[in-house]
């Protein structure tokens, strides 16, 4: 006796189908792999676009060393003024500082 | 040249610690020369007192200059003789730059007699008198003589360190000019009056005082007598003060200036608004200008604004560059799925769809205008919120600095009533 190959036993549909479903399968897991690396490339677009924009980092620094000349010249009233006035818009744009760093953290390519 | 520049000032003021000196000449970088001839040495041996009644030959004005602390000696002897200024002027009282002090009635005692036998005291009417013979009493008979020949207002003293308190304290004393370098605080040696002339700004044009941040003579418990100008940043100095930057040397390089002997503006900072003033204060002073010592704070008030103003603009900015960001990102990623959904159907992916992409993309965010969102979107909106409020604040600060700036006489008058100088 020789051998005569498989036989085709059971559903034959059914076959078919897992075997598209497999293949299918195989082929969006390849479609998802290439668009998780595109997306890992707009990221650095995007932060590249946000760092670029936000040109305000230093502002904070900028302020408080203006806030001392300025206020080192008065008193009263017009030191407390501008005084209150510069701390609010200091500490402000800390914050924010320390807000966006956070927000470009959704574009970090790092794993 | 009609008048003493800060390079003629520096190196007259330098040039005094040289005997027997006939003239000062000073080479201008423009190339032109100014020679201050001296008509008198003024000297006391008992005291170190040493200097010279200088006249410009062209314009004749009379300029007197006083040595400083002895340098020549090492830096041993250098930083005793500067300790002793600090503590006769720093810490001394008007008292030190009276000839005699108040007359007691004579005892006898060992200590009394010691002070009489040194010379320190005298008996006059059978009173007990302390003597006082310091640098100060004994240069003002000599000033007295000159004040008296030429008036006031037509001398300028000139000096550095214990030589540039002299020339501050004859300038107050005579209600006339100075221009000190690296000079010790002599507001203590004051008398009340003067104290409260000084106190009101009354010297601001007359005296002007150059000095570096970090030097310890001219910070050790600082009050300005006229208006002080420093050669470096002051912010920079730090809290630990030397006498590195004491010497004259460190005033008189030829780079410091402009072509017409004045310290280059960009090389000077105000000592209160940190600023650097339009021209030198000398400069200004020998245009003519009156208050220029307001004129120079309202400059840098000005110029302090504008970089609020600047500061704005970029906050301004940054808020449109950022607004556009969503646009921005949903383009790209719409982009994107473009480039999929054709790539769907085709070789190699021939069993997927559009519905396929939507499934994929769908994993990695909330799908907000058909494209999935990666990050905070609350977040996104709250940085932009937060940026327009900084924009709206900054541009007030702006705006009231350059308000301050423009009305800076009217407010420095203000600020001197709520002093209640």
């Amino acid at each position: 006796m020789t051998y005569k190959g498989y036989s085709l036993v059971g559903d034959l549909d059914t076959n078919d189908f897992w075997k598209e479903y497999m293949e299918r399968m195989g082929q969006k897991e390849k479609l998802r792999k290439q668009i998780e690396a595109d997306l890992e490339l707009n990221k650095q677009l995007f932060a590249a676009y946000l760092k670029h924009s936000y040109a305000i980092k230093s502002l904070s620094k900028e302020h408080q060393t203006l806030s001392n000349n300025v206020t080192n010249h008065f008193e009263g009233k017009a030191k407390r003024a501008l005084t209150d006035r510069f701390d609010d818009n200091i500490i402000k744009a800390y914050l924010l500082n320390a807000n966006f760093e956070n927000f470009l953290k959704h574009f970090s390519t790092e794993e | 040249m009609a008048s003493l520049t800060d390079q003629g000032a520096s190196k007259i003021a330098s040039e005094t610690y040289v005997r027997n000196t006939e003239n000062v000449r000073i080479e201008l970088p423009d190339g032109e020369k100014v020679t201050y001839n001296v008509i008198e040495t003024i000297e006391d041996k008992s005291t170190g007192l040493h200097g010279y009644v200088l006249e410009n030959e062209i314009t004749n004005e009379i300029v007197i200059s006083f040595e400083g602390t002895q340098t020549k000696n090492g830096m041993t002897q250098s930083l005793n003789d500067i300790q002793e200024d600090i503590n006769g002027i720093v810490f001394g009282d008007s008292s030190y730059t009276e000839v005699e002090g108040k007359s007691v009635k004579y005892r006898g005692s060992p200590s009394q007699d010691a002070l009489l036998a040194s010379g320190q005291a005298k008996i006059e009417n059978g009173k007990f008198i302390r003597v006082n013979k310091n640098q100060f009493t004994e240069a003002d008979p000599v000033v007295n003589k000159y004040i008296e020949e030429h008036g006031a207002e037509n001398i300028t003293f000139v000096g550095h360190s214990l030589g540039g308190a002299l020339a501050e304290y004859f300038a107050v004393k005579y209600d006339s000019h100075a221009v000190s370098f690296a000079a010790p605080d002599i507001y203590n040696l004051l008398t009340k009056d003067q104290k409260q002339m000084v106190n009101n700004g009354d010297f601001k044009d007359n005296i002007i005082s150059y000095a570096y941040p970090d030097d310890l003579v001219s910070w050790y418990d600082h009050n300005s007598i006229g208006s002080t100008y420093f050669l470096a940043h002051p912010g920079d100095a730090g809290n630990i003060k030397w006498f590195n930057n004491h010497g004259i040397n460190n005033y008189t390089a030829n780079k410091m200036f402009d072509k017409d002997g004045y310290f280059i503006p960009d090389l000077l900072f105000d000592e209160t608004l940190f600023g650097h003033p339009e021209k030198s204060p000398l400069a200004m002073k020998n245009d003519g200008m009156e208050n220029f010592n307001i004129a120079i704070k309202t400059f840098i008030m000005i110029a302090f604004s504008k970089q609020v103003e600047n500061n704005a603009n970029l906050v301004e900015n940054t808020e449109k560059a950022l607004g556009q960001f969503l646009e921005y990102y949903e383009g790209v990623m719409l982009e994107m799925k473009r480039k999929y959904y054709n790539l769907a159907g085709s070789e190699g992916y021939d069993l997927l769809g559009a519905t396929d992409v939507d499934d994929i993309l769908s994993e990695f965010g909330t799908i907000e205008n058909g494209v999935p969102i990666i990050f905070n979107i609350h977040q996104y909106e709250e940085i932009l919120k937060v940026i327009k409020e900084l924009q709206t604040d900054t541009d007030e600060i702006a705006f009231h600095m350059n308000q301050m700036g423009d009305e800076f006489e009217e407010t420095d008058i203000l600020l001197a009533e709520w002093l209640a100088y």
